[in-house]
């Protein structure tokens, strides 16, 4: 499946932001390219929580590509994970 | 998965399940696709059956293994059989798990003391993974109820301060020998039109590339930080010259620190701390640059020349970031009185007032010793007795010369004690409202002196002093000065009075509402500025503890402005 956003580590928090704010116009699955983020900091959790509660709301199903072990286990610890699909 | 099957014999469980397996068959081992409830082999059973995961990478691997890690087991144990030492280190860095076993077998070598060094045991703490209070092999010694009598020890305690310092009239021909390859010196505008930089060139070694590198006369941002850390690199410099006042100098430890450590990240080497012998954050030791630093104070002043202190001003957020690390002295100080003797009237007073807050402060602190003492002692003495004189005669040789050097013993003074609560607010209101360091301190100083004096609401704990000394030190000064009176009250009342009259002598505004800061203005800025004050490490090694209402009233003390300042009764005061 096509990535619909990549996300830069930089910005992790807009980017979610502005993602969820064009879920109106998606239908099924998207998918998040996080192979450039090496780690998440809180705020970067929250932005990804509110984003699964979006995707929740609009029936959207998120899928992110690249975590790393790092973010996974973050992602693990913080009961997230369970709110995404993972791909290689 | 059934319970007929716990505790059975693998060749027991083959048969239940319609396996034909050989006769003493020992284990089975069962391929899964996945870790979780509709993958029952995944998690914990207690029966001789292992699932296998054929993982087709090592960061899926680790992946799964964090699965089956939550999925049962939290903070319990975790094998892994590697030859490869960072994958051993990954896999221990992920699991939530109390023993990771490395290439032995899991049961016995959880158990401890057989496969390895842990302490044996059959009962594995599993911390907060498995709602433990402890991830330790739980043994003997958790069961024991164990005294210790701690009675009261000596904290040794440290006197540091750059290896040289050269000081009066024409201290800089020191410069010539320092041998240098490419020497950057850090100053401000005025000092390179003053003819300062000229005069500091002449003494370089012969053969030294020197480059200089102005930068605004302001207290240090990031931003100018970072430009000057640019020249650096690019000019391969290995030694740094700060001509300036205390800003420049600041400017220059942190542009060594991050020239030297490029990975040194200052909002985290900023946290607070109790003890600067203890704290969480260590500043960098490894250097990929080295750089000799030499201080050439030209205010008397911060005495920055000789402090491991540096403050950076963050204007996005109106707060002042302090570092504190011996790591950040200079290496040779330069207290040479020529560069002052042009400075402004308003900065002779401003930096002057700094200095005697310097000294006053650790006095009192809490880390007072008699080696900080005779150094604040001295500085007081100086300060009360040439300020005066360096202001209004600013040509008169030898006064500028005793203030240039009282700044440089105040700052050897607390670079060892610290400051105190006085600093804590000067910086909070300084840095909101734009007021010089030096004036804000003396704004605030005889409101400071009357409050230390006074019996504490709340005591920091003090390991180096028998009782609360603040009160008698104050009166020890004012016996110093020679200001007369029989108890410590008078004593203290007749130091803030000293204090009011030198403030008087400079200048200085009587109060905040002088300065043309509304009330209304400075009562919306309260908030903020009690918090910021609060925060500030500062006050950690004042003698009072300062509670945040008490910081409130002393910025109205300040805003009110001085006049007879109010001192505890003598029956509020301990009894000599």
């Amino acid at each position: 499946m096509a990535v619909w956003l990549k996300i830069d580590e930089e910005r992790v928090v807009q980017a979610l932001q502005e993602a969820g704010e064009k879920l109106d116009s998606v239908e099924g699955e998207v998918v998040l390219d996080f192979s450039s983020v090496r780690r998440v900091d809180p705020s970067a959790v929250r932005a990804m929580e509110g984003f699964a509660d979006t995707a929740d709301d609009k029936a959207v199903k998120v899928a992110l590509r690249g975590v790393n072990v790092d973010v996974y286990k973050v992602l693990k610890l913080v009961k997230l994970a369970s709110r995404f699909s993972f791909v290689s | 998965m059934q319970p007929t099957a716990i505790g059975q014999k693998a060749t027991d469980i083959a048969r239940l399940i319609g396996l034909s397996v050989k006769p003493g068959t020992k284990l089975l081992i069962a391929p899964i696709q996945g870790v979780g409830p509709e993958h029952p082999l995944s998690v914990e059973k207690l029966f001789p059956v292992l699932a296998v995961y054929r993982a087709k990478s090592v960061d899926e691997a680790l992946k799964v293994c964090i699965d089956v890690n939550h999925a049962g087991g939290l903070g319990h144990t975790a094998v892994i059989f590697s030859r490869n030492d960072e994958v051993i280190r990954k896999f221990g860095e992920v699991m939530n798990a109390g023993r990771i076993i490395v290439n032995s077998p899991g049961s016995i070598g959880a158990l401890g003391a057989v496969y390895n060094d842990l302490v044996p045991t059959f009962s594995f703490g599993c911390g907060t993974g498995g709602g433990n209070n402890t991830t330790d092999n739980v043994n003997i010694y958790h069961y024991l109820n164990i005294k210790r009598l701690a009675r009261r020890t000596q904290a040794h305690m440290w006197f540091r301060v750059p290896n040289q310092i050269y000081f009066n009239m024409n201290a800089v021909e020191n410069l010539r020998q320092f041998p240098s390859q490419s020497t950057i010196i850090i100053t401000n505008p005025a000092l390179e039109k003053f003819g300062h930089v000229d005069i500091v060139r002449r003494y370089l070694p012969e053969g030294t590339h020197v480059h200089v590198s102005v930068i605004p006369d302001a207290e240090p941002e990031v931003k100018v930080v970072m430009q000057g850390v640019e020249a650096l690199n690019f000019y391969k410099a290995d030694q740094i010259i700060a001509l300036g006042g205390g800003s420049v100098i600041d400017a220059a430890k942190i542009m060594k620190l991050k020239y030297e450590s490029p990975e040194a990240d200052l909002e985290e080497l900023a946290a607070p701390f109790l003890d600067l012998r203890k704290r969480v954050i260590q500043y960098p030791t490894e250097k990929i640059n080295r750089a000799r630093l030499i201080a050439i104070s030209t205010t008397s002043g911060t005495g920055s020349e000789v402090t491991p202190f540096a403050v950076l001003t963050d204007k996005e957020r109106a707060r002042k970031v302090t570092l504190a690390d011996y790591s950040l002295t200079p290496d040779v100080a330069i207290v040479d009185p020529q560069f002052v003797m042009s400075m402004p009237k308003g900065l002779t007073a401003d930096t002057g007032i700094d200095c005697l807050t310097h000294a006053l402060e650790a006095a009192v602190s809490g880390y007072a010793s008699a080696y900080t003492d005779s150094n604040a002692m001295q500085a007081i003495r100086l300060a009360f007795k040439y300020l005066p004189i360096a202001y209004e005669h600013p040509g008169d040789e030898e006064a500028r010369c005793m203030m240039h050097n009282a700044a440089c013993i105040a700052a050897m003074s607390f670079a060892n004690a610290s400051v105190g609560v006085n600093h804590a607010l000067a910086h909070a209101f300084g840095a909101h409202f734009h007021v010089a360091h030096g004036r804000a301190n003396a704004l605030m100083l005889p409101h400071v002196i009357a409050y230390n004096a006074a019996v504490p609401t709340k005591f920091l704990p003090s390991p180096y002093q028998k009782g609360y000394v603040a009160h008698k030190k104050y009166a020890t000064v004012a016996d110093l000065l020679g200001l007369g009176g029989h108890t410590i009250e008078e004593k203290v009342k007749n130091l803030v009075a000293a204090t009011e009259q030198l403030l008087d002598q400079l200048g200085i505004p009587r109060s905040i509402a002088d300065l043309g800061i509304s009330k209304e203005e400075f009562e919306q800025a309260m908030p903020e500025l009690t918090k910021l004050a609060f925060d500030d490490p500062s006050w950690r090694s004042n003698p009072r503890m300062p509670l945040m209402t008490e910081l409130a009233e002393l910025f109205w003390k300040a805003y009110q402005g001085r006049g007879p300042a109010k001192v505890a009764s003598a029956s509020q005061q301990q009894t000599a």
